[in-house]
């Protein structure tokens, strides 16, 4: 298991959370323009298939699914208690985290 | 009375997951704990520290069974591997004087050397591994209690979906310091965002003691003669009979080469030998589990004597490789170590879970007992369970750790101590629960247990040369690890106790006015 999947579960639980109305209220005070919550759906469900694939790609299907499983529970589990008690770092996390991974990943390769 | 769909179901969401609730949440922690029983029995047993696995672990085990039991009818050999680097031997004592079960003995051998190395008795990781499915009763009455609540488990899962209003709409909800409703979150939560996980241990867990719940296919086609169902479904060879000519094992490293090409380099992790002394000797070598789901039998059988190829088991029938799937998924023995923290974080997940639903049963009534003026007798006795049961039993762990290293060595029957004091701990954790109020009881026991468990690493640097000042030093992550999670889960532990003691309020109901009763008292604010 790498850490970009990983990274990318997160990310695509954050999309997919903040296309909801209650939840996008609550970071940036406004509803947000149905387009908007329509590219996030989008992003949020992209994020996880590709985190999917690369995890498949990596492991084999039956054990990377098993693993793309596992990574999604651990990642919505964080992202909920990040986004109960810091919701800003929760969201500012779902473009932040897959970014620091692919650093990550060139510094180690490098 | 008409009761719509989900009112009836969420009736049997809240009665099912009662009744089974403190069986399930102790199969839930000793079963994460069993994704960790060769890391347990290590830590168990401080005196194989040292050992390291070997090349040549077979011939030299070989070397000293034959020295040891050369007439037992059949020798297992469990080889080294990175998690428990240490050869395991079970073998027959044909004069029956072995003290294990029907004359078993079992041995553990420094792979490099062959040689016996003496470690305290215990049964180390295994005790938490049967109690998960046992639950310390005799097996077959505690299988079937334990398949009776994971029917329920299931039935629970099912109708908790069907009852959750908002399953998608409060996937990312959480709602602290609102009571009830917090409670009701943080149940949804674990249970929602673990749900592939809950839903498939429950169900393979089931699949495992399949041919014991649902006999009867085997019984119709097989009659009594399961050990012939076995070999059909599950490829694992009848036994020979031996010719009474004696015979002499050939050497065991050009066998383990052969087996390995056969398996594309993957490694060997046990070894049968039958009739080892006989000219009908026969060898099974079975393949480890890493990186393939399935937990089948992937043998390959040699002649003892000639070392010819008897028998390779293939890819097995689809039923049986969906069973053994089924298998694996359950036991996790294919997972890395990353692999294995997410089954065990999901697990935590599970215990959670189980845990808030039986904490939510009480919370719920909390308005009923305002309003009646006193706590009815089932209200108190579901909440003396709660707190025995969910602080009682990490304190019931930690106290078996502490029985490992404090009983004397030498004690007659220190298994059975261990297992004793295991028991007497969680026996006592029921008192104090019994005297009101409820939230010192959960307060001072969820502290004692991260008391314990904080101490656990201290008492292991006192009475062994496994501490972490040595393990840390040495890289050896199985002692060190084993360490490191026991400070892991007094930290949980003290949080849990943390948050039970902000808890403003008195429970007693009766002692409140009726405006103030209409809050919710004592542990439907904790969250």
């Amino acid at each position: 298991m790498s850490l970009f999947p990983f990274a990318l579960t997160y990310s695509g639980w954050a999309a997919l959370c903040f296309a909801m109305s209650r939840h996008a209220r609550e970071l940036l005070q406004r509803e947000p323009t149905p387009l908007q919550r329509a590219l996030l759906r989008a992003a949020g469900w992209i994020a996880l298939t590709v985190s999917l694939w690369m995890t498949a790609a990596q492991a084999g299907w039956p054990i990377g699914t098993v693993e793309w499983f596992g990574m999604l529970t651990a990642s919505a589990v964080s992202f909920v208690l990040l986004l109960t008690y810091y919701p800003r770092v929760a969201a500012g996390l779902g473009l932040g985290l897959p970014i620091c991974a692919l650093a990550g990943h060139f510094l180690v390769s490098a | 009375m008409k009761e719509g769909f989900r009112q009836s179901m969420a009736w049997l969401h809240t009665w099912s997951g009662l009744v089974v609730g403190w069986i399930l949440f102790a199969v839930f922690v000793t079963g994460t704990l069993s994704y960790f029983r060769p890391e347990i029995s290590q830590w168990t047993r401080p005196e194989l520290r040292d050992v390291k696995a070997d090349a040549n672990a077979a011939s030299k085990t070989i070397a000293t069974l034959k020295e040891r039991a050369p007439n037992s009818p059949r020798w297992f050999i469990t080889l080294p591997e990175a998690r428990e680097p240490i050869v395991r031997v079970t073998y027959r004592d044909p004069n029956g004087g072995g003290e294990g079960r029907r004359g078993f003995k079992t041995a553990w051998l420094d792979p490099s050397t062959g040689e016996e190395v003496k470690a305290r008795e215990t049964r180390g990781g295994d005790f938490f591994y049967r109690f998960h499915f046992e639950l310390s009763m005799k097996p077959i009455w505690g299988r079937w209690v334990v398949g009776f609540c994971a029917m329920f488990m299931f039935v629970a899962i099912i109708s908790g979906v069907i009852t959750h209003k908002k399953i998608f709409k409060d996937f990312f909800t959480l709602r602290p310091r609102k009571g009830q409703r917090s409670w009701l979150d943080a149940h949804n939560a674990v249970g929602v965002l673990a749900l592939p996980y809950h839903v498939m241990i429950t169900y393979t867990g089931l699949v495992t003691l399949m041919f014991m719940y649902m006999p009867w296919g085997v019984q119709a086609n097989y009659g009594d003669n399961r050990e012939a169902f076995f070999a059909d479904a599950t490829g694992v060879a009848e036994e020979v009979k031996p010719a009474n000519q004696p015979g002499v094992l050939t050497d065991i490293e050009p066998l383990l080469h052969e087996a390995r090409t056969r398996w594309n380099g993957a490694h060997a992790a046990f070894i049968t030998i039958n009739n080892p002394s006989d000219i009908n000797s026969r060898i099974t070598i079975r393949r480890d589990t890493e990186g393939q789901l399935a937990n089948s039998n992937r043998n390959v059988v040699f002649s003892g004597t000639t070392g010819e190829v008897l028998s390779v088991a293939g890819e097995p029938a689809p039923a049986s490789q969906t069973r053994a799937v089924m298998f694996g998924l359950h036991m996790a023995t294919f997972s890395s170590t990353t692999l294995r923290w997410l089954f065990t974080l999901s697990g935590l997940g599970g215990i959670l879970m189980v845990a808030s639903g039986l904490v939510l049963w009480t919370v719920k009534r909390a308005p009923e007992r305002a309003k009646l003026g006193y706590t009815p007798f089932g209200h108190r006795l579901v909440e003396v369970l709660n707190i025995g049961v969910i602080t009682g039993l990490p304190i019931a762990v930690a106290a078996f750790f502490y029985a490992n290293r404090l009983l004397p060595v030498a004690l007659a029957d220190r298994p059975a101590w261990e297992v004793r004091v295991f028991f007497a701990a969680w026996l006592l954790s029921f008192v104090l629960p019994m005297i009101p109020p409820a939230r010192v009881a959960w307060t001072t026991q969820l502290v004692a247990g991260a008391a314990l468990f904080a101490a656990l690493p201290a008492v292991n640097a006192l009475t062994t040369q496994t501490h972490l000042g040595i393990t840390l030093a040495q890289g050896n992550w199985v002692y060190a690890g084993f360490d490191l999670t026991m400070l892991g889960i007094a930290a949980l532990l003290g949080l849990t106790g943390w948050y039970a003691s902000r808890t403003p309020g008195s429970r007693k109901p009766a002692q409140r006015k009726a405006p103030e009763a209409l809050n919710l008292p004592a542990e439907a604010e904790r969250a």
